[in-house]
């Protein structure tokens, strides 16, 4: 499903975060989204922010993510 | 006294090569400013002083014909203010705003310069199948969008390299500004490739070499040319034809053929100087020919008829092709049926995959099919049967100064449409036969197409009056328009009168297979008194009945059961005609219960079609029962005419008080049934059939001239496209005095009702403003 | 929602009706191909529209040269393989990477970064980071390159699979392959690349292009806005997944990909050579290239005997046509990786597109 996944900065120093993904917590780099502050919704594609992502957009994936039971495999898998 | 102008020129004036002789004439004269294509035409700005641009306007217009596809249709000049310091003469680029008149250009045969260069070693366009010109090559099938410039078509994707290039900027060059130019090194190529779509072959000299031996061994290959693909095989190669015919599914329609050379066809058809004149010239269609005796065409090609139907080269590739040493080609469309024509390759691959043995692809996309156009010569005059490939788009003018677009969707058989913009008939190409349903989303799909590319939106529609025709139910299923509904044999006579410019009323005769009647009945054999607003049936073919309606237009015994009843009243036993039944229909059961069907009006319907009566009378002499395709039994009974027999059958006219004339063939039917059963020459029936017919229509003419005074008759209707009857009945009728006009920009058959429909919802919507 | 869905329903519907003839779409994306399969939309589409998948799996067109490239890394004793999870049953001529995990020391990763921890770990191996994906994945390849270059880390290297998906789509329109006549475009490759990178497409070959993101809702408005241009004869560039992707795209991303990376000429399963397709690392990072420092070839490699997963890529058959397909190659024993990869066509269609 999808494999680039919005997640809130809930911790940042320098270019590294502690992002937070529907309660689940994991590291996340922001190298590539330099104005990337705490708090902003990133999307995260294999353990960098890539983009900032509206409220509603990142909602309507985690609900849809919420759907979808192997949550925890889909960070393995490599996509664009 | 420095002036500026803006000069807005209107007419066929885009890729014609126009903006460069502009170009070049301006620069003659000294004058500054510049030229550009948009969607009303070609617009030029002048600047200099009154006399120069005087001169320059009238030399565009004498000179235009030096451009042999440009018409100037209006020059408008508005004087401007002039630009502080300009001093050059520069073509812009093309302007999408503005009001859209604008014409796209038909597709042109490659030209004679072309040719040359072609054909020349030392040119970097050698052997360049793709070789083309301001004055040649694709256009229609070619363009997405107007205003016609380069990134429009489909050339967009091909980078034009540092030669082509620099010819395309050079004013003296035949190559300035013509949009689609390529080489070797920029444009498109060619490839063979397997049913499969695996590749064969590519570069040029090895896939035309490869092909030619493949053709040669009697292989169908198909060919990806400028309107679509063709299906080519050896035309003197008999199985190989029976082959083609088999794989493509149906097909017992004559095949047309290609020949690298007017001197390769005189070896199989007579050649006129007229019909050479058509062959050679840019549109390149396909001409009926005499067949020759005793020559060496397999005669799977084109039996059932006693012409050929020849075209030349007229793409790159196909000279290229001829060149390796081919005599004649069936060139045949490429479809299964009557599917629209195949374009593009992965269509090509996937429909052909069992009929082709090999496809020459490339890689310029055909945006828009187009069919070859078929010319026969009537009257001394070339007139078309199919209009496609090098007429379309062009418009047909017609008096009218303004008023709102109109759309008329045409009959369902051979079908074409019709758009009006103002003054202009734009005629799309030849669609087919709507009832395939592929074919109708063609149809669909091509309305909307050039709805766009002429900018128009139809208020009125016009349409055929039978309830049942798919074209008169997408008319109906428009919304926020004005439909008019034009019966069928009215819109053929009115088509007439559009080419010609004749507002009416004149003497109609129409004559064809099926059209839906006012009156319930199935017309097909009519003299009606007509204008472009109104008509009226003066005369006809004496009703007789048709049992199953669908099935009579392929089965001749049905309307041959109905004649010969008609003919012999109640003295008519089956039995009596065994000798000729049961040849035909050899269920002795099918034969009573039609006849039952006739007698007790069950299932049947009335008709003056004279068509299905060509039918009957083929079917009288043998030449078989059932139309594998339309028209066929009548297109047999025409090519076994003799053309010595002078003589005709009695026929009687029933003139009766406030009805309409009536044309009674019982005395012919009964003759011809007699003089076959006789062992008469089926020529000489066949020969004094048509006469008799002619003679028949002229009489009611006569007879309509007498009460109107009218001295003009037209002619129209799918039984015009015999060439015999048509030439008799034109000269029967100058003959007995009368005016005679034909089609001549649109076939007499139902491809031309677009035409009338459009001309007479023209005429009505003008008379009630 | 619902009638949105709907009202673009009635668009496809009434354009394939008006339009004259068949539409063929290819999405280039494997989220898309997932996202397709998943909501059940090509079950409601109009039969005059086709929705072909096309190589938008960066494991599924990654050439079998590579895979045998991988394993042969694999073999060596003086590397780890650091690899994200897909790559690692992409069967090879004498297995995966999976089956021969036993000999070799293979590492799943999440990130680019963990491999490159794992070279900090391990100073005795050298890690080899099997770096493949398109744009979206080759920032952060990029990135790591980079810190190791800062920090002077010597036994890290990266096997750059990388891949441009803009050439892929022009080979697919280029030549003699005229069938596809619209892009739905890849939703993640655009937060990287922007909306406009797609316009040469537009322009030079005239198709229709609509970038989308992956719910139901965006395909389905992807799909009503292409057959809307379609059907008007017009070839637009529009972007409707504005919730993520801009039009400049991620500028910093690209920035790093063009310090680090340049396009060169490479080889796609299923399409071939194509021009300036695969990014390979620049010279002043050559000694981070794994194929200079191992001298492994670039040539391609020869698929697998039956393998037709090329042509699936390509659009040009649908898996059920493969004869391997549900026989001999399933997601557990799979032979392609189509059937490998989670966004490969083969698994999509495997795991909910199968029909009576």
């Amino acid at each position: 499903m999808c494999l680039a996944i919005p997640a809130r900065i809930v911790e940042l120093e320098n270019d590294r975060a502690m992002v937070d993904a529907m309660g689940n917590r994991f590291k996340a780099k922001t190298t590539l989204l330099p104005g990337a502050k705490l708090g902003d919704v990133v999307l995260v594609h294999a353990g960098f922010a890539i983009a900032r992502v509206d409220e509603e957009e990142a909602r309507k994936t985690w609900e849809l993510f919420a759907e979808i039971e192997d949550f925890e495999k889909t960070q393995n898998r490599i996509s664009g | 006294m420095v002036k500026r102008e803006r000069i807005e020129i209107a007419g066929q004036v885009q890729g014609v090569g126009f903006r460069p002789a502009v170009y070049r004439l301006a620069c003659e004269l000294g004058l500054a400013g510049t030229v550009y294509n948009d969607t009303t035409g070609v617009t030029v700005e002048l600047q200099g002083s009154k006399a120069r641009i005087d001169e320059f306007v009238h030399r565009l217009q004498a000179g235009a014909d030096k451009l042999p596809l440009a018409r100037i249709r209006s020059c408008i000049r508005i004087d401007i203010e002039p630009v502080e310091g300009q001093e050059a003469f520069t073509i812009g680029r093309s302007d999408p705003a503005g009001t859209a008149l604008s014409q796209v250009t038909v597709d042109i045969a490659t030209c004679r310069d072309c040719l040359a260069e072609l054909g020349d070693p030392n040119d970097f366009r050698y052997r360049y199948p793709f070789i083309n010109c301001t004055n040649c090559g694709p256009r229609y099938s070619i363009v997405r969008v107007i205003p016609y410039d380069r990134p429009n078509t489909t050339m967009a994707v091909f980078p034009m390299c540092q030669r082509c290039a620099s010819q395309y900027a050079d004013v003296a060059d035949r190559r300035f500004h013509a949009q689609p130019v390529a080489c070797p090194a920029c444009g498109p190529s060619i490839q063979l490739v397997d049913p499969a779509g695996a590749v064969l072959q590519t570069g040029t000299d090895l896939v035309l070499s490869e092909a030619a031996r493949l053709l040669r061994e009697g292989r169908i290959l198909a060919i990806k040319g400028v309107g679509g693909f063709h299906l080519a095989v050896d035309a003197l190669n008999d199985e190989a034809v029976r082959r083609l015919r088999q794989r493509k599914r149906r097909d017992h329609k004559p095949f047309a053929m290609m020949a690298g050379s007017v001197d390769a066809i005189r070896k199989y058809a007579v050649v006129d100087d007229l019909a050479r004149q058509i062959l050679t010239s840019p549109l390149a269609p396909i001409v009926l020919l005499p067949k020759k005796q005793g020559m060496r065409i397999a005669p799977s090609v084109a039996d059932g008829v006693n012409t050929f139907g020849f075209m030349l080269c007229y793409a790159p590739l196909h000279v290229l092709l001829f060149a390796e040493g081919l005599d004649v080609l069936v060139m045949t469309s490429a479809n299964l049926s009557d599917e629209p024509l195949i374009c593009k390759n992965n269509v090509a691959l996937q429909r052909l995959g069992e009929v082709a043995d090999a496809f020459i692809m490339h890689d310029r996309q055909i945006h828009r099919q187009v069919d070859d156009s078929i010319i026969h010569l009537i009257d001394g005059e070339p007139v078309p049967l199919r209009r496609a490939r090098g007429y379309v788009p062009a418009p047909i003018l017609i008096e009218r100064s303004a008023g709102p677009d109109i759309l008329a969707a045409g009959a369902d058989l051979k079908n074409t449409f019709c758009l009006v913009k103002q003054n202009q008939l734009i005629l799309s190409e030849h669609i087919g036969d709507l009832e395939d349903a592929e074919v109708y989303r063609h149809y669909v799909g091509s309305i909307q197409h050039l709805r766009r590319l002429f900018e128009v939106e139809p208020e009125v529609v016009a349409c055929d009056l039978h309830p049942g025709y798919l074209s008169t139910r997408y008319a109906r299923s428009l919304s926020g328009v004005r439909v008019i509904p034009v019966q069928h044999h009215w819109a053929h006579i009115a088509s007439v009168l559009g080419e010609h410019g004749h507002a009416g009323p004149v003497i109609g005769i129409v004559c064809d297979g099926t059209g839906y009647g006012p009156d319930g009945a199935i017309w097909g054999c009519e003299c009606l008194i007509a204008s472009l607003t109104q008509f009226k049936r003066f005369g006809h073919l004496d009703y007789y009945p048709l049992a199953g309606a669908d099935r009579a237009s392929k089965e001749a015994i049905r309307p041959l059961l109905s004649l010969l009843r008609q003919a012999h009243g109640d003295d008519l036993r089956a039995s009596d005609f065994a000798w000729l039944l049961e040849r035909i229909e050899p269920d002795g059961t099918k034969l009573n219960t039609l006849l039952e069907q006739i007698d007790k009006r069950v299932n049947t319907v009335n008709t003056s079609s004279l068509g299905r009566v060509f039918d009957a009378v083929a079917a009288i002499l043998s030449l078989g029962g059932y139309n594998h395709f339309d028209a066929q039994l009548p297109m047999a009974l025409e090519s076994i005419v003799d053309p010595r027999v002078d003589a005709d059958y009695p026929f009687d006219l029933i003139e009766r008080e406030g009805e309409p004339v009536k044309i009674d063939p019982r005395a012919m039917i009964r003759q011809i049934a007699e003089e076959t059963q006789q062992g008469s020459d089926a020529g000489r029936v066949s020969a004094k059939f048509h006469n008799t017919v002619a003679e028949a229509l002229l009489a009611v003419a006569q007879a309509a001239r007498r009460k109107t005074d009218l001295e003009v008759v037209a002619f129209s209707g799918g039984v015009f496209c015999n060439r015999y009857l048509a030439n008799r009945l034109i000269a029967r009728f100058k003959q007995a005095g009368f005016a005679v006009l034909c089609n001549r920009d649109v076939p007499a058959n139902d491809g031309g009702i677009a035409l009338g429909q459009a001309a007479i919802a023209a005429r009505i919507l003008d008379e009630s403003s | 929602m619902l009638d949105r869905i709907a009202k673009a329903q009635q668009q496809i519907d009434h354009a394939c009706r008006t339009l004259g003839r068949p539409i063929t779409v290819m999405e280039v994306c494997g989220t898309h191909t997932v996202a397709i399969f998943r909501s059940g939309i090509r079950s409601t589409l109009p039969e005059g529209l086709k929705l072909l998948s096309g190589p938008g799996c960066p494991v599924c067109v990654t050439d079998q040269g590579y895979i045998d490239a991988v394993l042969e890394l694999a073999q060596r004793d003086d590397c780890i393989i650091a690899t994200y999870g897909d790559m690692i049953r992409v069967p090879g001529k004498d297995g995966s990477l999976e089956t021969c995990a036993a000999k070799a020391d293979v590492r799943v990763v999440l990130s680019s970064e963990d491999a490159l921890q794992l070279a900090r770990d391990n100073a005795d191996k050298t890690v080899v980071f099997i770096a493949v994906g398109f744009e979206t994945t080759a920032p952060a390849s990029a990135v790591v390159v980079k810190e190791a270059a800062r920090e002077g880390i010597k036994n890290f290297c990266i096997l750059s699979g990388h891949k441009l998906i803009l050439p892929a789509m022009r080979a697919l329109l280029g030549g003699m392959n005229d069938r596809v006549d619209a892009f739905l475009c890849p939703g993640h490759v655009s937060v990287i690349i922007g909306a406009s990178a797609f316009a040469e497409i537009v322009s030079d070959f005239g198709r229709p292009c609509v970038v989308a993101g992956f719910e139901p809702l965006q395909i389905i408005e992807a799909l009503a806005e292409i057959c809307r241009q379609l059907s008007n004869e017009k070839a637009e560039l529009k972007s409707i997944y504005n919730a993520v992707v801009t039009e400049q795209g991620n500028v910093a991303a690209q920035r790093i990909i063009a310090e680090c990376f340049e396009a060169a000429d490479g080889y796609w399963r299923g399409l071939g050579k194509i021009e300036k397709s695969t990014l390979v690392l620049k010279e002043q990072y050559r000694r981070f290239d794994a194929f200079a420092r191992f001298g492994l070839s670039d040539e391609p490699g020869e698929d697998l005997s039956g393998c037709r997963c090329g042509e699936v890529l390509c659009g040009l058959i649908e898996p059920p046509q493969c004869a391997l397909f549900a026989t001999r190659c399933t997601p557990a024993k799979p032979i392609g990786p189509c059937m490998v990869s989670s966004e490969g066509t083969c698994a999509a269609w495997y795991k909910y597109g199968r029909r009576s």
